[in-house]
């Protein structure tokens, strides 16, 4: 009789678990999430790791805040390999902004003192990406560009940052 | 819901697991609300609009006529501004997180749990009210006051006081309740509706004087905007609307229903019902069907559309069952909000007529969960020692389904606030090119540019955003805005 309560017990409380423990491991794991981040631990973070990171990715809040951390926008920074393809760069805040397609960004760094430190550098990586809309916001006089299909792109951006090509790498 | 229950446990555990179930999700909820800052657009106007006017002139500038009626609105806004001294973040965050707790305890107690299988269920209905992709909006736009979540809490306290003891304070609250929903968005026009059909289904906390009150003053609401304030109903082309595989131009939509729009409104009512039962379409384009055709479906759609409909069959099955008792007007206990979802569903869809957006079935979707809440108690937890060996390991493994695919959308939301959290603070980085593109936005007075830094001081200074999280998985997972 006992053993009978038992067992229809845990026949009744298993569809009660099933029902209820994926949801309630979701708010644990959520909760500890949390938790972790608040002891100052980053997990899966994909942070910038400096002012140029956080331009080429228009995460234009956060390059704010590194500007007014002191971060110079017209020093080279690298951005890592993954954050815009698989080649990793080396540029200043304004070429990060026309690497990473984030033309708003020109004139928020324009205003917080960046400066086009290279115009012939920035219109090479323009007239690479095809990219007219951007020269009037560097200074350059606007030129029609077409891209021409045979080139590479990243031969052509890395032609322009003075890296090697890949065929030569 | 009912003692019906096998697993008898004491009524007062049982809402006490149900009531920390609900806190617990809040908590969840609430971190990530308060991390994002009070966005730009759609935000900032509104602040402009009222910080400088009288109560009485930001209620009065409503109440013009035009095609909305909204004359309560701005007034809650108005409201918080004058409390806030200036605290715009605290008190305007702080209220929406204040206002997703309010909604989930009375969700709870609308769900009226006594049993232990009560309260299991209630951390899957929690995570379907947060996971529902008609909810999304309600948790992702950081507007001053979301008053969809505002009529969301007044159709669910409405609910609460058909269920209350019969008393004149219940019928007073239901009038109070239905004239301030009413007047703050047309949709709180459903509190009129959950009324009257709580009345039909059994509920007897509104006496019938008080139910012939509020259609009295529903009435008078008709009379008002439509007679005396000379009114009109919004424009069918009025923006960008999904229609299709594709949205549409005001232009395209003209050109294609100007002559007969009925065509029109009767797709944007169908897709309504459609959104809430099947997750597709989406703001009245088929994403789902579209990403079918051109092999290109998100693991995140098939998510949100198989958690959605396996849901769906499942109270489609438990309706059916009970239909023939039903139509003699035979509802117990549980099914009387099984069957408010299914009465207030077409009438949510109604709003939609015009302009079609998940968020405008919010309402609709948060019933959704609640008949899904009962139905999921009785039959995969109360009625399952009935089934078959066979009967019972098809229902675990809807259960499991069902229980796993809703927890990951309630993740996936927690994902995308996080997300909002960085892009509504980028915003406000770009608002020199934001102002520029608005006609009518002039920051000029001293007290509109104090407004102005104070958003933009929280946004980019005083509230970092969390740290920003890059995983393939999740942005596989996670529904976006659609």
């Amino acid at each position: 009789m006992t053993v009978e309560r038992g067992v229809g017990r845990h026949a009744r409380s298993l569809p009660m678990l099933v029902i209820a423990l994926p949801p309630l491991a979701v708010f644990v794991f959520v909760g500890g999430f949390f938790a972790v981040e608040a002891v100052g631990l980053r997990p899966l973070s994909s942070e910038p790791a400096n002012l140029s990171e956080a331009v080429a990715i228009g995460a234009a809040a956060r390059a704010l805040r590194l500007l007014a951390a002191g971060e110079d926008p017209n020093q080279r920074h690298p951005i890592g390999e993954g954050v815009l393809g698989s080649i990793s760069y080396q540029v200043d805040a304004i070429d990060a902004a026309i690497l990473g397609g984030r033309p708003e960004m020109i004139p928020v760094l324009l205003e917080h003192g960046a400066a086009v430190t290279d115009l012939q550098r920035s219109v090479c990586l323009v007239r690479a990406l095809s990219y007219p809309e951007v020269l009037p916001l560097i200074g350059a006089p606007p030129e029609h560009l077409e891209r021409d299909p045979s080139q590479d792109v990243n031969d052509a951006l890395r032609a322009c940052l003075g890296m090697p090509s890949e065929t030569t790498q | 819901m009912s003692q019906s229950s096998g697993s008898i446990a004491p009524t007062r555990q049982s809402r006490v697991l149900a009531y920390g179930a609900a806190v617990a999700a809040w908590t969840l909820i609430a971190i990530s609300l308060l991390r994002i800052p009070i966005q730009l657009s759609d935000s900032f106007t509104e602040f402009l609009a009222t910080q400088s006017q009288s109560f009485w002139n930001v209620v009065r500038s409503e109440l013009a006529g035009g095609p909305y009626f909204r004359p309560l609105r701005r007034a809650l806004i108005k409201i918080l501004i004058d409390s806030s001294g200036g605290n715009y973040y605290f008190w305007f965050r702080g209220f929406h997180a204040l206002e997703v707790l309010i909604l989930f305890v009375l969700f709870v107690r609308m769900l009226r749990i006594h049993t232990r299988a009560g309260a299991a269920v209630v951390p899957l209905a929690l995570a379907m009210v947060a996971g529902m992709h008609t909810f999304a909006d309600i948790l992702r736009e950081a507007f001053p006051v979301n008053h969809f979540l505002t009529i969301v809490i007044c159709c669910v306290a409405a609910v609460n006081l058909a269920q209350a003891r019969p008393s004149w304070k219940a019928d007073v609250a239901a009038i109070l309740l239905l004239a301030f929903a009413m007047f703050t968005l047309e949709s709180g026009l459903l509190v009129w509706v959950i009324f009257v059909t709580a009345s039909v289904v059994g509920y007897r906390g509104i006496s019938r004087g008080a139910l012939v009150a509020l259609t009295g003053v529903l009435a008078a609401y008709f009379v008002i905007r439509f007679g005396v304030l000379g009114g009109d109903v919004p424009s069918f082309n009025e923006r960008d609307t999904g229609f299709g595989l594709s949205s549409a131009t005001p232009a395209e939509i003209q050109r294609i229903f100007g002559a007969n729009p009925w065509p029109f409104y009767l797709y944007n009512v169908a897709s309504a019902i459609s959104c809430v039962l099947f997750a597709e379409p989406r703001s009245g384009t088929w994403y789902f069907v579209k990403a079918l055709v051109e092999h290109n479906v998100w693991p995140r759609q098939v998510l949100t559309v198989v958690t959605s409909t396996l849901t769906t069959v499942v109270l489609a099955r438990y309706a059916a069952a009970r239909f023939n008792r039903w139509r003699r007007l035979d509802i117990d206990e549980d099914d009387r909000l099984v069957v408010l979802f299914i009465a207030l569903l077409p009438a949510n869809a109604v709003f939609a007529a015009v302009y079609e957006k998940d968020v405008i079935l919010s309402v609709a979707g948060v019933f959704y969960a609640a008949a899904a809440a009962i139905v999921f108690r009785r039959l995969l937890i109360e009625d399952m020692s009935s089934f078959s060996t066979l009967r019972r390991t098809a229902a675990y493994v809807v259960a499991l389904v069902l229980a796993c695919g809703w927890s990951l959308r309630f993740v996936s939301i927690e994902y995308r606030l996080r997300e909002v959290a960085s892009i509504y603070r980028d915003d406000w980085a770009y608002y020199d090119a934001w102002e520029r593109k608005q006609a009518t936005v002039h920051v000029t007075t001293t007290g509109e540019k104090h407004v102005w830094q104070t958003l933009y001081d929280d946004a980019i200074w005083r509230r970092p955003a969390p740290p920003m999280i890059s995983s393939r998985l999740a942005d596989a997972w996670s529904d976006p805005e659609q």
